[in-house]
């Protein structure tokens, strides 16, 4: 043995010294071939030269062989590791195929914990890691304004703004663009008029393209020429629609297509997955900004800008702080300067990607850290049962040490298993992993994740996977390893398997595991109890209308067709007679804003007996337009007055309905009925005719809004009054989704160019506005019940091995008059204590973790006692149940048998 | 007195490969070995015999282990293996056809070409 440890011998074999060998060998050919000649009678010195002349460069040589040499030599080693890696796989394989359950039991919590780590790892790689699909993302911001005025704290931009950005902030941007998103109908010029379709279009200034750095596949972009205002109508679209609408025609660009009614010519198609603003935009036409006619105060523009190199994204801001003074020098405006100053306009300026990934970074964080946990509760119960394998597996060892194998190779063995064990954890896990995503993909749209279409698995995500894999090998393997140094051979074969003490030590490491595991699952089940009272609350939220056998259907009249109120307002009003002759419709409507939906629409009003300090900033408040039979078709109670009269549109009839908490906030204690109000700082006024119970029509987490209801046709100095873009809501005593048909062919009959386009039931909606919640409480759901059964099934396992290995206890004591409560009790104590233990650290941590669900949840506090106390409860119930089992297996054994059988 | 440069390659290789198809030699072995057959017309770099020894060994042709030389000096001897030996079959016929094939384009006339065509 004086060789030393097997990997050193063959080292010194693979290894020569690779310098010295090469060198000997060229020596050993110089002497002999100077020998040679000195046998010939030259001197030895001339001999010598003449060998060295006849060998020729001796360096040279001597390099080119030690390169070649050191080349053998590393794949030697690469074929060493291989083979000798191979080996030891194989091992342990034959190991484990001889211990199926345990293996199985593995594999399967370790795909479960890291194929759940690594979905959501897929998720928040897509969502929030991964920069933006556009050229240098980083220096791409989004622009908007932060306003102090009642009612709102955020605007876009304008017209003006933009333009005034454009012209001037040219120090801290390279480029500035603006845009506002719109269905279309999209239609073929020339070709059938029914074949149009609706899809989601965005209005662009051409910076968009240099801002986002886009080629087109063919044509052209947009240049500055497209934005003038009377520039000949021009259109972009998208690789998808051009393949679907247009069987990817070659001779594309040039044809004419109809967008709402107006005649554009396709100038160029964009490529395969670029799609702004929406994942669904597929046109693109101009703003077509008109600097002599600008709208100074209405901020109905999301702005999107590349930044210089080296400039951050507050230099930006400054700089636009710094242009905006100039605004009502360079363009008219219809609202006074010192309203707008009042009004304390401030350019923001934020990282694009922040601006899309929005609010949904807290949730995907947490739900990171919730598979996190579910590793670790599996790596857990992995490690224990690594040492339950590694007790058995202790006489063996011993034996082997006792015969003189070194520790490393006690290590390897561990090791080995451990990496056989958590690769195929990890290829379950990827596979997992790759349905889990895929399973997002298709989950409820409410779950609402922007740029989901960019989430995938990929090389990263695999990358990751493979990262935790080793780790969890590692972090399973590493108790038996740590342990297995402590092993000394003649302790354990002395202390032979009738010891009552045996295995002690390691129950205790064991132990620590299952109370680990306990408090990491309570962790995560006081996530999903917060989520879920969270849920309840909500659906508990009354949206303020009746949802049920409500359906609503949007439509929407291009304005280029439909140039009037009257031709327009004559197509509501034949909508609205026919669907309300349906048979089962008990009434029909039709809105411009479904609640719970993002039609948001607001704007300033003001009230006859509030007049506003001279150049005060007026209050903002959410408005909708609707007819009159509105209120009694999506249920909405009116609390006082009436409804408004049938519409007229040539002689708006000037009437106003505000919700109940508008009437209390500003005529608190007396009628609304009879007030005057208006949606404008002039014109005419309208009197309120009714106060109308409140309703949430953004979302059921916030407070109901103050609302303020319109007719259809209202008064308005310049351009239409009626709505183009509305929705016909329909009420029924029977079954909603069954009259989308009968809607669509009322449309169709017309105007069979209309298209109708998102008909859902009122109460989908609903359920769509619980979505995110659901989702979340969905995914911790889970996770918390594999959680608790793991815990379970790791607090089971310790005390039945418990059970065993004090059997010979157990019978001594019953022996000696034990009852089978007696020993019940002490087996399920102990169990309990473990949980016990658990659930007080699992409670601390709960405490420490839940705070950081703030944002996600609704009406519940993150340390609701109800919740947590609940939670305890239910991991205590879980704890006797698993404790209860083994104790009773303990008590069924016959104290004979026991101390008999070693 | 018509030489072969030092690198033609594959010919250097082609004559160690036969050096050793009768026994294993060292280096300065099978540069004797090619001097002598060849009346030392085959006269290589003698250096450039060890690169390729080397390549040979990390193709796999030929094996190599440290010896005593016959003057009692250690020496690294080179062996066939069973794959070199195949190797130098083929490489023997390729070379023969090569030089048939050259012997007869290099003794054509244009005669013999314009029958061929005919």
């Amino acid at each position: 043995m004086t060789l030393g440890p097997q990997w050193l011998r063959e080292r010194r074999f693979w290894r020569p010294r690779v310098e010295r060998d090469v060198d000997d060998e060229l020596a050993f050919h110089l002497a002999a071939r100077a020998d040679l000649y000195e046998q010939r009678g030259l001197d030895p010195q001339s001999a010598r030269d003449a060998a060295r002349a006849r060998f020729g460069d001796v360096d040279d040589v001597r390099d080119r062989c030690i390169t070649l040499s050191n080349e053998r030599e590393r794949r030697m080693k690469r074929l060493e590791l291989w083979m000798s890696a191979r080996q030891h796989a194989r091992y342990a394989v034959r190991r484990l195929l001889a211990a199926p359950g345990f293996s199985a039991a593995v594999v399967l919590m370790l795909a479960l914990g890291i194929g759940a780590t690594t979905t959501v790892f897929g998720v928040v790689d897509g969502i929030l890691l991964r920069p933006l699909p556009f050229r240098e993302p980083d220096r791409l911001v989004s622009l908007a304004h932060t306003i102090q005025v009642s009612g709102i704290s955020k605007i876009d931009l304008s017209d003006a703004t933009v333009l005034l950005y454009q012209r001037h902030a040219t120090h801290a941007f390279e480029s500035i663009a603006a845009y506002r998103t719109a269905d279309a109908n999209v239609g073929v010029a020339g070709a059938d008029a029914m074949m149009a379709e609706r899809v989601s279009t965005a209005a662009v200034t051409s910076s968009l393209f240099s801002v986002l750095r886009v080629t087109p596949m063919r044509g052209r972009v947009f240049g500055p020429d497209d934005d003038r205002p009377d520039a000949p109508g021009v259109a972009l679209i998208g690789a998808a629609l051009w393949k679907r609408k247009f069987g990817g025609d070659p001779g594309i660009v040039g044809k004419r297509i109809i967008v709402d009614g107006v005649n554009r010519e396709v100038v160029g198609v964009m490529p395969d997955g670029f799609a702004y603003p929406a994942s669904s935009t597929s046109a693109w036409v101009p703003l077509g900004f008109d600097p002599a006619k600008t709208n100074v105060g209405s901020f109905n523009f999301k702005g999107v800008a590349r930044l210089r190199a080296g400039f951050t994204a507050d230099a930006g801001a400054r700089e636009l702080a710094q242009v905006l003074p100039r605004l009502f020098d360079e363009f008219a405006s219809e609202i006074p300067r010192k309203m707008f100053d009042q009004a304390h306009v401030t350019p923001v300026v934020q990282p694009l990607r922040d601006a899309i990934v929005g609010d949904v970074g807290r949730l995907l964080w947490i739900l990171l850290g919730a598979v996190a946990l579910l590793l670790a509760i599996a790596c857990a119960n992995v490690a224990s049962l690594f040492l339950v394998r590694a007790e058995g597996a202790q006489r063996d060892i011993a034996i082997r040490m006792a015969l003189g194998a070194g520790r490393s190779a006690v290590v390897t063995q561990y090791l080995a298993e451990a990496l056989v064990l958590a690769a195929a954890g990890g290829a379950g896990g990827v596979l997992l992993a790759l349905l889990g995503v895929r399973a997002l993909r298709l989950a409820p749209a409410g779950a609402d994740l922007p740029r989901l279409a960019e989430v995938g698995i990929d090389t990263r995500v695999i990358w990751f996977a493979l990262g935790v894999t080793a780790m969890s090998a590692l972090a399973v393997s590493l108790l038996p390893v740590l342990r297995s140094r402590r092993v000394a051979p003649g302790v354990v074969l002395k202390e032979s398997s009738r010891s009552a003490t045996v295995g002690r030590d390691r129950q205790r490491a064991r132990s620590a595991l299952v109370v680990a595991q306990v408090a990491l699952a309570l962790v995560l089940v006081a996530g999903s109890t917060l989520m879920a009272r969270s849920f309840s609350e909500l659906r508990d939220v009354k949206p303020g209308f009746d949802p049920r056998g409500v359906l609503t259907v949007r439509v929407a009249l291009p304005r280029a067709t439909y140039t009037t109120d009257v031709l327009r307002m004559g197509v509501f009003d034949r909508v609205i007679e026919r669907a309300g002759a349906l048979p089962g419709v008990t009434s029909a409507a039709i809105t411009d804003w479904i609640p719970l939906t993002d039609d948001h629409n607001d704007g300033v009003i003001t009230m006859e007996d509030h007049p506003l300090p001279p150049d005060a900033v007026p209050p903002d408040h959410p408005i909708t337009y609707a007819s009159p039979g509105y209120f009694k078709t999506l249920g909405i109670p009116l609390v006082t007055g009436r409804t408004f009269e049938r519409a007229d549109a040539a002689r708006p009839s000037l009437e106003a309905i505000v919700s109940r908490s508008f009437a209390e906030r500003y005529w608190k204690g007396e009628s609304a009925i009879g007030k005057r109000i208006r949606s404008d700082l002039s014109g005419p006024w309208s009197t309120v005719v009714g106060v109308a119970a409140d309703v949430h029509m953004e979302s059921l987490e916030k407070p109901a809004e103050q609302l303020v209801y319109f007719p259809l046709v209202t008064p308005n100095k310049d351009g239409p009054s009626v709505p183009a873009g509305v929705a016909i809501t329909l009420r029924t005593s029977g079954d909603p989704a069954s009259l989308a048909p009968a809607m669509r062919a009322i449309i169709h009959e017309i105007d069979p160019t209309l298209p109708t386009f998102d008909e859902q039931p009122m109460s989908a909606r609903v359920a769509g506005a619980a979505a995110r919640t659901r989702f979340v409480l969905l995914m911790l759901g889970a996770a918390s019940a594999i959680a608790l059964a793991m815990g379970m099934v790791g607090l089971y396992g310790v005390l039945a091995y418990g059970v065993t290995l004090r059997r010979r206890e157990i019978g001594v004591r019953m022996a000696l008059g034990a009852t089978v409560r007696d020993v019940t009790r002490m087996i399920a104590r102990r169990g309990i204590a473990l949980a016990a233990l658990g659930i007080a650290a699992g409670l601390l941590g709960a405490l420490a973790a839940t705070r950081f669900m703030q944002g996600l949840l609704y009406g519940v506090s993150p340390t609701d006692p109800i919740a947590l106390v609940g939670t305890c409860a239910l991991l205590f119930v879980v704890a006797v149940i698993a404790s209860w089992l083994p104790a009773r297996r303990a008590a069924t054994l016959d104290p004979m048998e026991a101390l008999r059988n070693d | 007195m018509p030489k072969l440069g030092k690198d033609h390659y594959g010919t250097i290789e082609l004559l160690v490969l036969k050096a050793l198809s009768w026994e294993p030699a060292h280096g300065f072995g099978i540069s004797r070995w090619i001097e002598l057959v060849s009346n030392d017309e085959v006269s290589v770099q003698e250096g450039s015999l060890y690169p390729a020894l080397y390549r040979l060994e990390n193709e796999g042709w030929i094996a190599a282990e440290w010896g005593v030389s016959e003057n009692g000096r250690r020496a690294k001897f080179y062996s066939l293996t069973s794959l070199g030996r195949r190797m130098l079959r083929a490489e023997e016929s390729r070379w023969t056809t090569f030089v048939a094939t050259m012997s007869r384009v290099l003794a054509a006339t244009p005669r013999t070409v314009s029958e061929r065509g005919r």
